[in-house]
């Protein structure tokens, strides 16, 4: 059995990655909080429906062996974006700021601690359904 | 893209950091270094630049000490005719490290080293939570 193949496993794995992706992007802007000139970012926000609606989304198709396939593809969940509506902007050209970072990171870490409790639970259910069959 | 990136990410800017917290020790320790005969300049303030490159290999945008240059503000002068180091009119060339803006400079470098150390744990946390699913 894939676990992949039911729906709310899947959601719950696209959910940690995108968690993940978003983790290195603001480890990303902390670590350049004093370089100049850098523009703090962010991901695209994660919604219920963009994660049902992805697998419906178009992709270009290589119709020709020497079509490029690209590195990022068509644009998914994991977006990088520059942020819309910094703090502040320093001096210096540079938008990150330590707390709102903190601030964000805090959230994408308990965010992440409920997804892998949910994932767990998930798992405990199916092995309770399967122990009572015995 | 996976979380091992992420403390790659944070370690370069603790380096980084590092680098800087270096250079203003340098300075600090300096700022009453003047030269040993008249005529020769003290000691000049650095101050360390940042930059950010792409790392081909993971895809991401890591810190580095693009240089460190010398600051080019002017030097101080104290009267004092007596020191070996005096010029004819008896002024003496101080260094042009000024420790309140050293200070302040090295509280920054400290918070910002800090912040970096949090994205470390906190990206520890996440791989430990991941790893924990598999003794559910």
């Amino acid at each position: 059995m894939n676990l992949e193949n039911l729906g709310l496993f899947k959601l719950m794995s696209r959910k940690m990655g995108w968690l993940t992706e978003r983790q290195n992007v603001i480890a990303a802007n902390i670590a350049n909080a004093d370089t100049p000139d850098y523009k703090g970012r962010d991901l695209k926000p994660f919604t219920f429906r963009d994660a049902l609606s992805d697998s419906r989304r178009l992709q270009p198709t290589a119709t020709n062996a020497s079509h490029l396939q690209g590195t990022r593809g068509a644009g998914g969940l994991n977006q990088e974006q520059r942020q819309r509506n910094p703090y502040e902007t320093a001096p210096d050209g540079n938008t990150v700021v330590l707390e709102e970072q903190m601030l964000k990171q805090g959230q994408t870490g308990m965010d992440y601690q409920t997804i892998t409790n949910l994932y767990k639970k998930q798992v405990n259910l199916i092995r309770s359904a399967i122990r009572s069959g015995g | 893209m996976d979380l091992y990136t992420s403390m790659a990410v944070s370690a370069s800017g603790m380096k980084a950091q590092g680098t800087r917290l270096k250079t203003i020790a340098e300075n600090l320790a300096n700022a009453n270094t003047t030269a040993e005969t008249p005529g020769d300049l003290p000691y000049r303030r650095k101050v360390v630049m940042f930059q950010n490159a792409l790392d081909r290999q993971m895809g991401v945008d890591l810190v580095r000490v693009a240089k460190i240059d010398v600051d080019k503000k002017d030097f101080e002068r104290r009267y004092d005719p007596s020191h070996p180091s005096a010029d004819a009119d008896g002024y003496v060339l101080l260094p042009n490290v000024n420790s309140v803006v050293e200070a302040m400079d090295m509280r920054e470098a400290q918070r910002s080293y800090e912040a970096n150390l949090s994205a470390v744990d906190s990206a520890r946390q996440m791989l430990m939570r991941t790893i924990d699913i598999l003794r559910a």
